[in-house]
């Protein structure tokens, strides 16, 4: 390789490299998440217990069961908060999924540890998921546009806004119930 | 029949020999390459071999004695990564286990920022960590008096209420701190033996025996040898037929 050839490569490896690290990160606290949903007051959190009838809704949206029996979510005003983590390629992302009255009013990626796919992280995409509601087959009401190199990460947000609202729909705060 | 003048005659003598002693190989390839192939149906991965030559013959061994900790009736305990509550293993891998104590009806069990919440019979019931709020750096999990549990971290000791997950610094000086143990001789070896038994899957014996691996170098060149034996085979055969034709 010529040698300024050699030197602008090193050069945009060089910048392409931290804007690749920050891309991995904690975007915002889950404490925080709570707060700003809650207007800075958010309530205890309550527990919903992964019985038998809700097991198999669960293994249908991750294609495995939890391995826990317990999951925490906050409530108020109708609508539930969740911190949810799901797998994209190998590492878990955190995001926070608020359901008001059936339907997702806002996802957010928290936490990004892998090394690609952040882009599920910005509002163009997770804008789609506002307003979406369960239909049949505990599937979204609508397609979700993927991303170009971050199918994994997209794959991963979708099934978690679909657990979200079955969560939702379990939990003591589902319309109806309260 | 076979002309025993004929120039092919040598040939196809060969041919019957190496057919005869090549046949116990080649039956032993096709069985574990038809094994390889629906390893998943058979669930070979998940299977795992407990028999104790085999596990010597792959050098798997305990890393180095477990670090318990006593919970009520049950003990709370870590071999290498894994760990167990009695010889049940949780679904959880950790490089330390900072401890473990009875907490009402469950099971609490402190690894590097999480808690687990387990049941008295080894179920995980909740994994609460830093997104939780659980204190950063935790060195050490105890009980109070008043039978909270309190956790002692980088910045200080903390009061922990898991029903709210709500973490209050403390300074109380009356805590009965968790301290690591050594387990019951015979629970020691269960546990040995368990952690043993689930470190070589079924796949992995099988794949060894059908490249040879299983033996060491000099396996996979007798492998080697039987395939080439093989292809003689196909190449000896064809030669005939193509000869017998004309």
């Amino acid at each position: 390789m010529p040698f300024p050839r050699a030197l602008a490569f090193l050069a945009l490896a060089t910048i392409a490299l931290p804007a690749h690290s920050a891309a991995q990160g904690i975007y915002q606290t889950p404490e925080d998440f709570l707060r700003e949903v809650f207007a800075g007051d958010p309530p205890e959190p309550s527990k919903l217990w992964v019985d038998e009838k809700l097991k198999p809704g669960i293994r249908a949206i991750l294609e495995h069961d939890l391995d826990v029996l317990r999951l925490r979510y906050w409530s108020k005003d109708e609508r539930t908060a969740w911190i949810l983590e799901g797998i994209g390629k190998e590492r878990p992302i955190t995001t926070g999924i608020v359901i008001q009255r059936g339907t997702i009013e806002r996802i957010k990626v928290l936490v990004f540890r892998e090394s690609r796919g952040w882009e599920v992280r910005y509002p163009f995409f997770t804008d789609q998921f506002t307003g979406a509601t369960l239909v049949t087959g505990d599937q979204l009401d609508r397609d979700i546009d993927g991303i170009s190199g971050a199918t994994l990460s997209v794959r991963a947000l979708t099934k978690l806004a679909r657990l979200a609202l079955l969560l939702h729909a379990h939990s003591d705060f589902a319309d109806g119930k309260q | 029949m076979a002309n025993n003048n004929s120039p092919r005659a040598p040939l196809q003598q060969w041919h019957r020999r190496v057919g005869m002693t090549g046949a116990v190989f080649f039956i032993f390839l096709i069985t574990t390459g038809l094994l390889l192939n629906h390893t998943g149906a058979l669930g070979l991965g998940k299977r795992f071999v407990e028999t104790r030559w085999l596990l010597d013959l792959y050098h798997i061994s305990a890393p180095e004695p477990p670090v318990a900790f006593s919970a009520g009736e049950r003990f709370v305990s870590r071999l290498g990564d894994r760990l167990y509550i009695d010889t049940r293993e949780l679904p959880e891998r950790a490089k330390r286990l900072i401890g473990g104590l009875k907490l009402d009806d469950t099971l609490l069990v402190a690894v590097p920022g999480k808690l687990l919440v387990v049941g008295q019979t080894g179920e995980l019931i909740e994994r609460i960590d830093s997104a939780d709020g659980v204190p950063a750096g935790m060195k050490r999990i105890g009980l109070a008096a008043s039978g909270q549990p309190v956790i002692r971290a980088a910045h200080g000791d903390y009061l922990a209420d898991l029903e709210k997950l709500d973490w209050r610094k403390t300074t109380t000086a009356d805590v009965s701190w968790a301290e690591p143990l050594a387990l019951p001789p015979e629970l020691e070896e269960k546990l040995m033996q368990a952690y043993r038994g689930s470190g070589l899957p079924l796949e992995r014996v099988i794949l060894d025996l059908h490249s040879g691996r299983i033996v060491g170098q000099w396996g996979v060149y007798v492998v080697d040898g039987a395939a080439l034996l093989f292809l003689a085979l196909v190449i000896t055969g064809l030669w005939m037929w193509v000869k017998q034709r004309r």
